[in-house]
């Protein structure tokens, strides 16, 4: 069985674009392929000039580290560390010197409005700050892309609005190209230049959100 | 990630399971305690016997004895060992000097005291060299000069016997003591020789052993003696000094009674040798038993060894036994290291135990350090500086604990060797070698034992890994 079977599509840089579909369509796994996460077992796959389907276990690993940020449905975030902990991991993996370290940490927690929640742990923080914290992670290593799984999938629908408008002006003030995965077409129509459709693996509906 | 960062981070998470990481440590501080308590008492063992051997003269001591040599033509007639011989020793290249080890045995006599002793005939320069460099301590009296005679010098031990502890050590130098020498009636030939080779005039000549000595059993074995077996010589010696061997061999093993050279020498051929000697009336004949040759340095031992033994003679030297004492102390220091090793074989598995199971935990952790660009390196790495924490703590802590029990044992021992009339000697030697042997070994280990769960963490696929967050 393929998950996602002859897929094609392109997207522009310093765009919004939009995957949805139903459960099991093939959503996820396309964008774990996206994100250097899964390799796929044949055709093509380029990213930013990544050959993604040819890249070793290494190669997958620098390109997610140096060019994808990731946003995921349960936001992943390690309970043990703080808020600022949190969005510390990924710039620790990229050798970043502490005092720039804690300057881009601030930043993109600032940039996600919780510059007053640093020490926090995410047993501390509402499911909406939790998933603020996970998208400053994302934003901390400066990615030139940013893929979103369900991003709002465990959050009530008031505090879905406020994420999805984040993510929004993210995209327009810092021209951050945006890959957002949902079951909800009408959050995605609603913010995405472009969109596709999915179901079971394959595109049926492709155009302007 | 930075070397700095991968230990704040490996800290951090062994933080999280403290418990769990302190029980580890604790696992391999035993290990390595028990190994290097064990090693460390090995090594102070050896160190005090290979420092016995170097005291003093041993290591430069060649023991020469008539006896075959490989090297002698056969056919030819054995050299003998004689005065004239060690004189020709002491003009041989890297030879310091050469004197006969003549013992005597016999019965030394204080007041109402006397004890079956060997007197050993010791040149004035040596005894005094002995005290220089502290192979014998002087702890009363004086050493005794050359062109001295009638005197002695003894050990503290036969000193301690001899002047109970009320009086003293010094309250005995400048006493006389008594010491009947048993030899074999002199024959006209052997008289002369005795003469030849420097009975002094000076002093008093042998005496018949007084009747009625009462102490049993030597005296009444004198008297018992069949006429004509043997025939008494008495000296009648001062006491100028008191030795101690400083907890070296020489207070173990070596002659307790030391006299000139000059005073036994006479005494020599047709004395009895020992208690044995004596029994069985067999007597010492022409030539000596055994000279000392001093080599001028412990290089110097092997070349003049060789050249005494092409003269035909046997010569011994504790070289020849160094190798074998060394080698045996390898194979016990290494049963003992082997003993400790199997402690931190057990830590080993605790090790590879609370590693698993950190995998187990934290794979969710590893699946999104991977989505956000750790390389399988990295997470190894991760794991092995987590590993190598435990193996840095519990090896500091194995130290601590491995001098705590060594230093009870050297109590512990110390305590029986005191009860025991011993000296008290430091067992443990807590060398740096030691230290820092057992800390690498402590992080060889747990790195080793952390191998397989870093690896296995570093083999988890995140898009798996993610699922159980």
């Amino acid at each position: 069985m393929r998950a996602v079977d002859g897929v094609t599509f392109e997207v522009e840089t310093g765009e919004f674009f939009g995957v949805v579909g139903t459960s099991g369509s093939g959503k996820t796994t396309l964008l774990n392929l996206i994100g250097g996460l899964d390799t796929p077992t044949s055709g093509h796959l380029e990213v930013m000039g990544h050959p993604l389907d040819s890249l070793d276990s290494r190669g997958l690993a620098l390109y997610r580290r140096n060019t994808v940020g990731i946003v995921f449905q349960a936001f992943h975030l390690l309970p043990a560390h703080s808020a600022f902990g949190n969005v510390e991991l990924p710039l620790l993996l990229q050798n970043v010197p502490s005092s720039e370290r804690k300057r881009r940490v601030e930043t993109a927690l600032e940039q996600v409005g919780l510059d007053s929640r640093l020490d926090h742990r995410p047993s501390e923080l509402s499911g909406g700050e939790q998933q603020r914290v996970a998208i400053a992670r994302a934003l901390a290593k400066q990615p030139r892309l940013l893929l979103a799984d369900e991003p709002t999938g465990n959050l009530d629908s008031r505090t879905s609005k406020e994420i999805l408008e984040l993510m929004h002006r993210l995209n327009r003030d810092y021209d951050l190209t945006v890959v957002l995965v949902s079951h909800d077409e009408a959050a995605v129509r609603a913010i995405a230049h472009r969109m596709i459709r999915l179901e079971d693996g394959q595109v049926v509906q492709a155009g302007a959100a | 990630m930075i070397f700095k960062d991968q230990c704040r981070y490996a800290f951090g998470n062994l933080r999280k399971t403290l418990l769990r990481t302190i029980l580890t440590a604790a696992g391999v501080a035993i290990g390595i305690g028990a190994m290097t308590s064990m090693v460390s008492v090995g090594l102070g063992t050896q160190r005090l016997v290979l420092r016995a051997f170097n005291e003093g003269n041993i290591l430069s001591s060649i023991m020469v004895s008539p006896g075959e040599s490989a090297d002698t033509i056969p056919g030819d007639s054995l050299p003998a060992l004689d005065s004239a011989t060690t004189e020709l020793f002491r003009t041989l290249p890297g030879v310091r000097d050469a004197f006969p080890r003549i013992t005597i045995a016999g019965l030394l006599r204080y007041k109402d005291d006397e004890i079956f002793r060997r007197l050993e005939g010791m040149p004035a320069k040596i005894l005094e060299e002995q005290i220089r460099d502290s192979t014998l301590e002087l702890i009363a009296g004086r050493s005794y000069s050359e062109g001295e005679r009638d005197v002695i010098v003894m050990s503290e031990r036969i000193a301690r016997r001899l002047a109970p502890d009320s009086t003293g050590l010094d309250s005995l130098v400048n006493t006389t003591v008594s010491f009947i020498a048993a030899r074999a009636p002199r024959t006209g030939d052997e008289g002369d020789e005795v003469e030849a080779t420097g009975a002094q005039p000076s002093r008093p000549p042998p005496q018949a052993l007084p009747p009625g000595v009462p102490t049993f059993p030597f005296s009444e074995l004198l008297d018992n003696m069949p006429l004509g077996i043997f025939e008494p010589v008495r000296l009648e010696l001062t006491v100028v000094g008191v030795v101690k061997g400083g907890g070296s061999l020489t207070d173990f093993v070596g002659p307790s009674l030391f006299v000139p050279i000059e005073l036994v020498e006479p005494l020599y051929a047709g004395a009895f040798q020992d208690l044995e000697s004596i029994l069985t009336g067999s007597t010492r004949s022409g030539g000596y038993s055994m000279v000392q040759v001093l080599a001028a340095d412990v290089m110097a031992v092997r070349p003049v060894q060789d050249t005494i033994r092409a003269m035909g003679f046997t010569a011994r030297s504790i070289l020849d036994e160094i190798d074998q004492v060394r080698r045996g102390f390898m194979f016990m220091n290494s049963l003992l290291g082997t003993i400790g090793g199997v402690s931190l074989f057990v830590a080993a598995m605790m090790i590879v135990n609370t590693l698993v199971m950190a995998v187990l935990e934290r794979t969710p952790e590893i699946g999104l350090l991977k989505s956000m660009g750790a390389t399988d390196g990295d997470v190894m790495r991760l794991f092995l500086t987590e590993a190598s924490i435990i193996g840095v703590v519990g090896g500091s802590g194995g130290l601590i604990l491995g001098y705590v029990v060594a230093r009870i044992t050297n109590v512990v021992a110390n305590i029986q060797f005191q009860r025991a009339g011993e000296v008290s000697v430091n067992l443990v030697a807590f060398t740096p070698f030691l230290i820092l042997g057992g800390l690498a070994f402590a992080v060889i280990v747990s790195l080793l034992a952390g191998y397989y769960p870093a690896r296995r963490a570093a083999k988890v696929d995140p898009v798996v890994a993610l699922r159980h967050f």
